[in-house]
């Protein structure tokens, strides 16, 4: 157990042989394994069950758990009765109720996770770990897994959890480690634990001295975007706030909470299905990307690598990409050198971006540098609204700073922004209010006073805050 | 819990798995349904179609593009293909019938299956060994291997004068059918077998589907990649020696647009361009259908200019019906999500 | 989720660097000029009626026809897909402007083949993008479709003379007695296509489009209508390349440019443009289609049949290919 970046999947990456250790072993069964891949991690008997589930969709329930190491009749031919037989077993033991020649692909994402275990236990591993497996699940397929968690244990079958849901862990677990700040922080049994108590391992900690940045600013008292029962389907369910110029509001939540899919809602990248967004008091429909920016609604994507940089571009291009709408009037066709070097430089020098000049390759960046410019180009978007995703992943120390003290200037200068992160320290530094979501419902809304690492997280994993803190 | 009541919801009878299986089994329906109507409709507008000796002929020609056909879904169905198989298909009639001025033809036919296993396994290194990109491997190649045709026969035609007897491959009967189609089963039921019951098929099937699930997996995609394309070769020589047969002169200007005429078999009988899975039976009623249409044209005496163009639309429209359902099928499963 | 290392503040600093690298840096960026220069060099040293003034002005005018339909290619190679109809559109329009030539007169005729080129771009775009096809495969298919209408239209491969003679001077006519003519609308091509790639608003999304295709999306371009445009240029390029072909060859027919897509696309490829989308170079593309202009005169010279073309194409192709993989992997180290 952990709190979002307490290095609970890098351990997970590590066991499975998907990253490298720089130091300390690994001993399986008393002996020392090097695992230099994944496929190492398999012959040594570890197994791993990601969310990206490793199974083909178009092969069959049988054919997946047989994948590479199919049983063959002396011709060279599948042997269907081994395959079916062997399978059928493992099925059985499970409780799986599925047909062996169902395609994958028409499996529910919870019976998918059930084939990839059927696989990892007919491979006769003997550790299977698991990264937050129910994510993606209902209830019952989650009293399902339980069941089959159970029998693997009475199979002498090391299981290995990964989940911040606590109510799960007291279901299914006999010992718990809380990772911290990417230490152990302690292992012990269940029975001798209370989940306040787990609570406090994950949490307790001194809070590094972050310099303070925030410092109130005055709020308008109109609202410039309001947002009532907003739901997206499959992701957020009923969600309302206010935003005000001049306010940061921080959004918070875990793994599947429905942070993202909110701000990609507003940005038009999502299909909203009910609820109303209201911008300067009127109604307006977000169908599209261009509709929210002629709205004045610009977003941040989550990861920039894959959905923000352009890789072969320039950083004076990934700036301005987007500034001027395509074929909008005929004299700004071309591209006025002179004008757009004005504005990179009047960009470079207020979010400080170090970059040797504006023709650079925005790879050679650092990764802070780069968020810097996909901040630039959120403000060279002219838009009021801002929603930031994750604004400082993968930034350094100094810049991450900066970019903070950014966001509350920006603020000040008569934005109003959304910022939407899994870094609480950073939610605590700029946010006037937090919203904090949980399974895509609203848990609380807290105000500057009540802001705290304690308070956030405990919303965030949906319990309710027990006193004045 | 097995048996709990919220099991047993309607929620987890998987509507979305309900609507793509119906599909799936209306491709396959559809094709030979297609075919069928088809067929009434050349018969009823095309007098002379429903002769024995046009049927026969009809069931020839679907049988040269069906069998390279066959080979090129089993390569989409891992996740490729190949451009280069119109030029495969020449070059190796060409050998066919160069060599039969030299040798017997059992000989001869090794020696140009040889040929484009060769070629076929040049492709598979190429793109797995050098990581580059199928098509524009195979295209490249599409233009050596006709380069070759072209400087081998000096762009004259090669007339088989030498044991006539080999025209028998395209004229004679096997059981009362005709050879060709003969072999298209043989080399149906062989693929089949390959696609579905050996590890091999399995194995190009997963790295079309998952190809990073294959590789955790453990198994050797550059092995199996190779394999693939020299089967597509073999394929393409099959039908390149059913050719010469069939004609008994040939010459390098053959089999263009061959390779757009076996995509679209691939596609029509129901193979996804995306792959996993390939659709051999509706493959062969494509080949079918693509040779009806052809036929009862030419009994119509419509310029084969119109045949060409009918292709070329054709392709357009099993593509657009291929992505659409991919997208018909990606929108219902993330709602369902 | 992936979770990025976090990095240290300091600027990638520019280490000095040696003689040997500046030569090799350069040598690899301008791999196709260095080797055109090189191959003019060694065959004028050969052969002795390859250097003289009417061998290369012929290879600049057989440079153009290529080398006018790599500047549209290279622009949507950029973006991320390819154009093999590239030989049935230049038919289409070579056979319509050879029709049209009586009735129209020189000018209007270019300016409908032109915009027949654009609107035909035009219509593959619509292809793979509404339709939801992969670029070679809709295109490939379009190409069948372009090449029976214009057989359908030239009642089966007649081939169509063209009479006029002002403008069959577009095709063999020179300018300042040297340079062909369509080797001018060649380099004037290149300038304009230079332009759009690099200097203007459009060009920039081009490359966005090409180097992240989902970036583009999420920053709100109009990533269809970027695609569909430079379908269309490829169309227009082909067209004019197709005007000056008919010109220059005195007749169209439906195949008079067999093979066209392939040697585009080697052209283009053998320039150093990556096949991966979002950066090209115009400057190769051009260096690539002289220098195939080149191989293929040495060729002809050295009296090697016509048929090795399309074995030093494919050649070409190939190994342009791995070279650009092997640059991959230097640059990654």
């Amino acid at each position: 157990m952990g709190e979002n970046g307490a290095g609970k999947s890098t351990l997970i990456n590590i066991i499975s042989g998907l990253l490298h250790p720089t130091s300390g072993k690994i001993c399986v069964a008393g002996e020392e394994v090097i695992l230099a891949g994944a496929i190492q991690a398999q012959k040594v008997g570890i197994s791993t069950i990601t969310q990206e589930f490793n199974l083909v969709p178009e092969l069959t329930v049988a054919e997946n758990i047989f994948l590479g190491r199919e049983p063959t009749t002396r011709m060279g031919l599948l042997n269907w009765r081994k395959i079916k037989s062997r399978a059928a077993e493992v099925l059985d033991e499970l409780g799986l109720n599925v047909p062996l020649g169902q395609r994958v692909a028409y499996l529910s994402v919870g019976d998918r996770q059930l084939v990839e275990i059927a696989k990892a236990l007919s491979m006769e591993f003997r550790i299977i770990t698991m990264d937050e497996p129910t994510a993606a699940l209902n209830a019952a397929e989650v009293a399902r897994l339980f069941d089959i968690i159970e029998r693997l244990k009475r199979r002498r079958i090391a299981v290995l959890y990964v989940s911040h849901r606590l109510n799960e862990i007291f279901q299914i677990a006999d010992r718990v480690t809380v990772l911290r700040d990417g230490k152990r922080v302690d292992t012990r049994r269940l029975g001798e634990l209370s989940e306040d108590n787990v609570v406090t391992m994950m949490l307790g900690r001194a809070l590094k001295k972050e310099a303070a940045i925030y410092q109130a600013i005055e709020v308008s008292e109109k609202a410039i975007l309001s947002v009532n029962n907003l739901t997206v389907p499959g992701f957020v369910t009923n969600v309302s706030f206010d935003l005000h110029v001049g306010e940061v509001m921080g959004c918070a939540g875990l793994v599947g909470s429905g942070r993202y899919e909110l701000t990609c809602a507003l940005f038009g990248l999502l299909r909203i299905s009910s609820g109303e967004v209201k911008i300067n008091g009127r109604l307006v429909r977000i169908s599209s990307c261009n509709a929210a920016m002629r709205r004045g609604i610009y977003m941040l994507p989550e990861e920039r690598k894959v959905e923000g940089i352009f890789p072969d571009l320039t950083v004076r291009e990934n700036l301005l990409i987007g500034s001027k709408r395509l074929f909008q009037r005929f004299s700004e066709l071309l591209i006025n050198g002179n004008d757009e070097e004005k504005q990179y430089q009047g960009m470079r020098k207020s979010l400080d971006i170090r970059a040797s000049s504006s023709a650079q390759k925005i790879t050679k960046l650092s990764g802070g540098n780069q968020q810097k410019v996909m901040l630039g180009r959120a403000l060279m978007s002219n838009s009021r609204i801002l929603l930031l995703n994750e604004p400082t992943r993968g930034v350094d120390v100094g810049t991450r700073v900066e970019i903070h003290a950014a966001i509350r200037k920006l603020a000040q200068s008569g934005y109003a922004i959304i910022v939407s992160s899994s870094d609480i320290p950073e939610l605590i530094n700029v946010s006037d209010r937090c919203l904090v979501l949980n399974a895509g419902r609203t848990k609380g809304l807290l105000d500057r006073a009540h802001i705290s690492e304690d308070n956030i997280t405990t919303l965030a994993i949906g319990q309710e805050i027990v006193g004045d803190n | 819990m097995k048996n709990s009541p919220e099991l047993l919801h309607p929620r987890n009878f998987f509507n979305v798995s309900n609507a793509t299986r119906f599909i799936q089994v209306a491709e396959s329906l559809g094709v030979f349904a297609l075919l069928m109507i088809v067929v009434i409709g050349a018969s009823i507008v095309a007098p002379g179609f429903f002769t024995y000796t046009n049927l026969t002929n009809t069931l020839i020609s679907a049988s040269i593009t069906a069998v390279t056909g066959l080979g090129m879904t089993f390569a989409i169905a891992m996740g490729g293909f190949d451009l280069s198989v119109g030029s495969v298909q020449v070059l190796t009639a060409i050998v066919a019938a160069d060599l039969l001025s030299v040798v017997d033809p059992p000989l001869a036919i090794v020696g140009a299956l040889l040929a484009g296993l060769m070629l076929g396994l040049l492709n598979g290194i190429l793109i797995s060994k050098l990581r580059l990109p199928a098509f524009v491997v195979t295209f490249g190649m599409m233009s050596i291997v006709r380069g070759v045709a072209l400087l081998v026969t000096q762009g004259q035609s090669v007339m088989i004068t030498r044991h006539s007897e080999f025209g028998l491959l395209n004229n004679g009967k096997i059981l009362g059918l005709p050879v060709p189609l003969v072999i298209m089963i043989i080399v149906f039921v062989v693929l089949s077998a390959l696609l579905k019951h050996t590890p091999f098929g399995r194995h190009a099937c997963a790295i079309g589907g998952n190809r990073a699930a294959a590789i955790v997996s453990g198994i050797n995609v550059d092995r199996t990649t190779i394999a693939v394309f020299g089967l597509v070769g073999v394929t393409a020589a099959i039908s390149g020696v059913m050719l010469s047969s069939q004609l008994m002169i040939v010459d390098a200007t053959l089999g263009t647009g061959f390779e757009l005429q076996t995509i679209t078999v691939s596609v029509l009988g129901g193979t996804s361009l995306s792959g996993g899975h390939g659709n051999l039976v509706g493959t062969i009623f494509a080949a079918l259908l693509l040779a009806t249409i052809a036929s009862a044209l030419n009994i119509l005496k419509v310029i084969a200019v119109y045949q060409y163009l009918a292709l070329g639309v054709l392709l357009i429209f099993a593509l657009s019906i291929d992505s659409a359902r991919r997208a018909f099928i990606t929108k219902s499963l993330l709602s369902h999500a | 989720m992936t979770l990025d290392p976090i990095e240290t503040t300091l600027v990638k600093g520019e280490r000095p660097v040696s003689y040997g690298a500046v030569i090799v840096n350069f040598l690899t960026k301008y791999y196709i000029q260095c080797l055109l220069v090189a191959s003019v060099a060694v065959l004028a040293a050969v052969n002795p009626y390859f250097g003289t003034v009417e061998n290369l002005e012929n290879i600049l005018l057989q440079a153009s026809f290529a080398g006018i339909g790599a500047a549209g290619m290279t622009l949507l190679i950029v973006s991320g897909a390819f154009d093999l109809s590239v030989a049935g559109l230049l038919g289409l329009c070579g056979v319509l402007s050879s029709e049209l030539l009586p009735s129209l007169g020189v000018v209007f005729t270019v300016i409908v083949a032109l915009v027949l080129g654009l609107f035909l771009g035009f219509l593959n775009g619509l292809v793979v993008t509404k339709l939801r096809i992969p670029a070679f495969i809709a295109t490939l298919g379009m190409m069948n479709i372009y090449l029976a209408l214009a057989f359908i239209w030239t009642n089966g491969s007649r081939l169509i003379s063209v009479e006029d003679p002002s403008f069959n001077a577009l095709g063999t006519g020179t300018l300042l007695n040297v340079l062909p003519i369509p080797f001018v609308v060649l380099v004037a091509t290149y300038l304009i296509c230079y332009v759009i790639l690099n200097r203007s608003v459009y060009g920039r999304c081009l490359r966005a489009v090409g180097s992240n295709e989902i970036a583009a999306r999420t920053a709100g371009l109009p990533v269809d209508l970027i695609r569909i445009l430079a379908f269309a240029i490829v169309g227009g390029c082909s067209a004019l390349a197709g005007v000056f072909l008919t010109a220059e060859l005195s007749s169209a027919s439906a195949v008079m440019a067999t093979g066209y897509e392939l040697t585009v696309i080697a052209v283009v490829v053998i320039g150093g443009t990556s096949l991966r989308g979002g950066s090209g170079t115009l400057f190769g593309s051009f260096a690539g289609a002289l220098f195939f202009a080149v191989i293929n005169s040495a060729l002809n010279i050295l009296n090697v049949g016509a048929y090795w073309q399309y074995v030093v194409t494919g050649i070409f192709l190939i190994s342009a290919l791995g070279v650009q993989a092997l640059r991959g992997y230097i640059q990654a180290e």
